[in-house]
């Protein structure tokens, strides 16, 4: 522990590191100190550095490309770091971390909230969404053609839609919400997905269509796919996400402890950060360090 | 193995869920395991239910394995974590999906924020779970449509199972229930009201509804052959199994419904309606007893078919009592424990 009160983390990390172990390093950060006499901790990242790990107990290991898994440094390691997806799948215990962050404020609408929200809004009960390029329509039921959603209410779209038709510059954006997505296989080969698991796949426009109205109508196959979904971003595409699980790995914080701040659990459960139960919780908290009213 | 079963405590109250989790320790106990029953208080009304399932985060429940039984205990964190649901808060799914006046789950904003919420917290919660069992198709059904998580069906043995048996049908249907308005405690007294073979019916057990049903029988002029005796003791409960025609279970989306079981295990047909959920994976119509569209006068009728053919009566029960044979706790345990 260092003089801040946080872990000790030693960084190996050789010039120029790239974007993908920048942007993880920075979102640790915050977790542990990478300052201070490096023989205080055995834990360490490393990534093509002359100096190695070998008095670590455990570290991370950070893999640029699938040539490197055979390295004894890799190998080794507690566990390995990528953001390259022939890494994954030659290495499926990998920890990947993808270079592209996804909407942070996304929240899990799974079938039943969104007809839920439908009906509160007043909206058919219905509804398909078609996200190409910068721009989403939408028809209810079989009333095509589908009509344009003003920009301002893109996000509103996606998260109340029964299903989407989905392209390379969305489809994050609707997994993140748990949308039940109908994509193309080059996109679904993009972002790590499985068809029929994560995503439905159809390579033409007409037909993908008819599949997110099928899937719009299959709530059982809608709620499975749009959660699948949405914890392929979790997992993949969500640095939180994977700031938490490299700090586990290493043993920087204990899942199961009984002490786990709140606020972690909080996040752990995915919850909103401004709400109603975060409000109770503070309340609760500041009852023992009495400052009532701040939450 | 050291086996924490983790269940919900709704304070002053007892019921099936309490049973059912007491008979599971029992069962690991049999089984050569130390196994231990931690319950928490839970709320179930929206703005505090959020509550026990953070203190389930919490808590250190230092065990082998745990087996988590209904909301909110699911919440528990531990490595070796095993679901066997009985049910999850049902007022924020299928009681809010169809507007039930049980639950508090409206169209307003912080309702329509907070039953997502529940949902994508449950689904973490138990998708940290080796495996999810359920205890009946239709819990599994409901984790399948809200959920969109897979489980696997384990039904157990319920009850006085060791204890029910076959005896000589007498002239009267068996009805057991609380007396609460989700397991329709009046269609019994309504239904004899259209049968015409003369039958009579005896309905136990005790909730908010006896004396209303008391009043109700006396109106139609049935007190005569209605009996409402209410609570009766297990010895009383198997030999009123043991003697009657048949049995009537006709509870409203049931999830599981010990009652039909009992009732098989006594060798007796059961009498239910379409939408009596779990109750129908049990039931099939002409075989193992009537599923009618719940109305009275069709259980009425159903009544009737009983007393008018005592031999197709015997028939079915003794179908009924074969496929439950089956059932022993010494499985679910092998399950839960090898999961």
């Amino acid at each position: 522990m260092s003089a801040t009160g946080l872990p000790r983390l030693k960084l190996l990390i050789g010039p120029e590191p790239p974007e993908g172990l920048r942007r993880l390093l920075m979102g640790i950060g915050s977790h542990v100190d990478f300052a201070g006499p490096a023989d205080e901790t055995d834990r360490a990242i490393w990534w093509n550095d002359h100096e190695q790990p070998g008095h670590a107990s455990r570290y991370g290991a950070w893999v640029s490309e699938i040539g490197q898994l055979d390295l004894p440094i890799v190998r080794a390691a507690t566990v390995v770091l990528t953001d390259d997806r022939k890494v994954l799948r030659a290495e499926p215990e990998a920890m990947f971390v993808a270079p592209e962050p996804v909407l942070a404020t996304a929240r899990t609408m799974l079938p039943v909230s969104r007809r839920r929200l439908r009906e509160a809004r007043g909206l058919p009960p219905q509804l398909v969404g078609i996200a190409r390029g910068p721009h989403i329509r939408w028809f209810a039921g079989d009333r095509r053609p589908a009509v344009d959603i003003p920009d301002q209410l893109r996000t509103t779209a996606i998260a109340v839609a029964s299903a989407v038709v989905a392209d390379r510059d969305n489809v994050l954006d609707c997994l993140s919400w748990a949308t039940p997505t109908v994509t193309d296989p080059g996109t679904a080969q993009a972002i790590g997905a499985t068809a029929d698991q994560h995503v439905v796949l159809r390579d033409d426009p007409e037909a993908a269509v008819r599949a997110a109205l099928e899937l719009a109508s299959d709530e059982r196959r809608a709620s499975a796919i749009g959660w699948a979904g949405r914890r392929l971003v979790e997992q993949q595409h969500d640095l939180p996400t994977a700031v938490r699980r490299v700090l586990v790995a290493l043993g920087l914080c204990d899942r199961t402890s009984a002490v786990a701040a709140t606020g972690t659990l909080l996040d752990e459960l995915r919850t909103p950060p401004i709400c109603q139960t975060r409000w109770r919780i503070a309340e609760m908290i500041n009852a023992f360090t009495a400052r009532p009213g701040s939450g | 193995m050291d086996i924490a079963v983790c269940g919900a405590q709704k304070l002053y109250m007892r019921g099936g869920a309490e049973l059912h989790q007491d008979n599971l320790v029992a069962a690991l106990e049999a089984a050569g395991h130390r196994a231990e029953l931690v319950r928490l208080p839970v709320a179930w009304e929206k703005g505090r239910i959020f509550d026990s399932p953070l203190a389930w985060r919490m808590i250190p429940v230092d065990a082998d394995l745990v087996i988590a039984t209904n909301f909110p205990s699911y919440f528990v964190r531990h490595p070796n974590k095993v679901v066997w649901l009985l049910h999850q808060q049902r007022s924020a799914y299928d009681g809010a999906d169809s507007r039930a006046d049980w639950s508090d789950f409206g169209l307003d904003d912080v309702s329509l924020e907070e039953q997502r919420q529940l949902v994508e917290w449950d689904n973490i919660a138990l998708s940290e779970a080796r495996e999810i069992f359920t205890t009946s198709d239709v819990v599994a059904d409901r984790l399948a449509r809200y959920n969109g998580l897979k489980s696997t069906t384990l039904y157990h043995p319920p009850p006085l199972a060791g204890q029910l048996h076959p005896g000589e049908a007498e002239d009267f249907i068996l009805a057991v229930n609380r007396f609460d308005a989700n397991k329709r405690p009046g269609l019994i007294v309504e239904a004899m009201a259209h049968e015409t073979s003369g039958v009579r019916a005896v309905s136990v057990g005790r909730g908010v509804l006896l004396d209303e049903l008391r009043a109700r029988t006396e109106q139609l002029g049935l007190a005569d052959r209605v009996a409402l005796p209410g609570f009766v003791r297990d010895e009383e409960l198997i030999d009123l199994f043991a003697r009657c025609l048949g049995v009537l279970y006709a509870p409203a989306d049931e999830d599981y419904g010990y009652v039909t079981v009992q009732a098989f295990l006594a060798g007796k047909p059961v009498i239910t309606a379409i939408d009596s959920g779990g109750v129908l994976e049990w039931v099939e119509d002409g075989v193992t007893g009537f599923v009618t569209d719940g109305s009275p006068r069709e259980l009425g009728r159903a009544f009737d078919r009983l007393a008018a053919d005592p031999a197709k009566a015997r028939e079915m029960g003794a179908e009924a009592r074969r496929r439950v044979a089956d059932l022993s706790w010494a499985t679910v345990v092998e399950r839960l424990t090898s999961a």
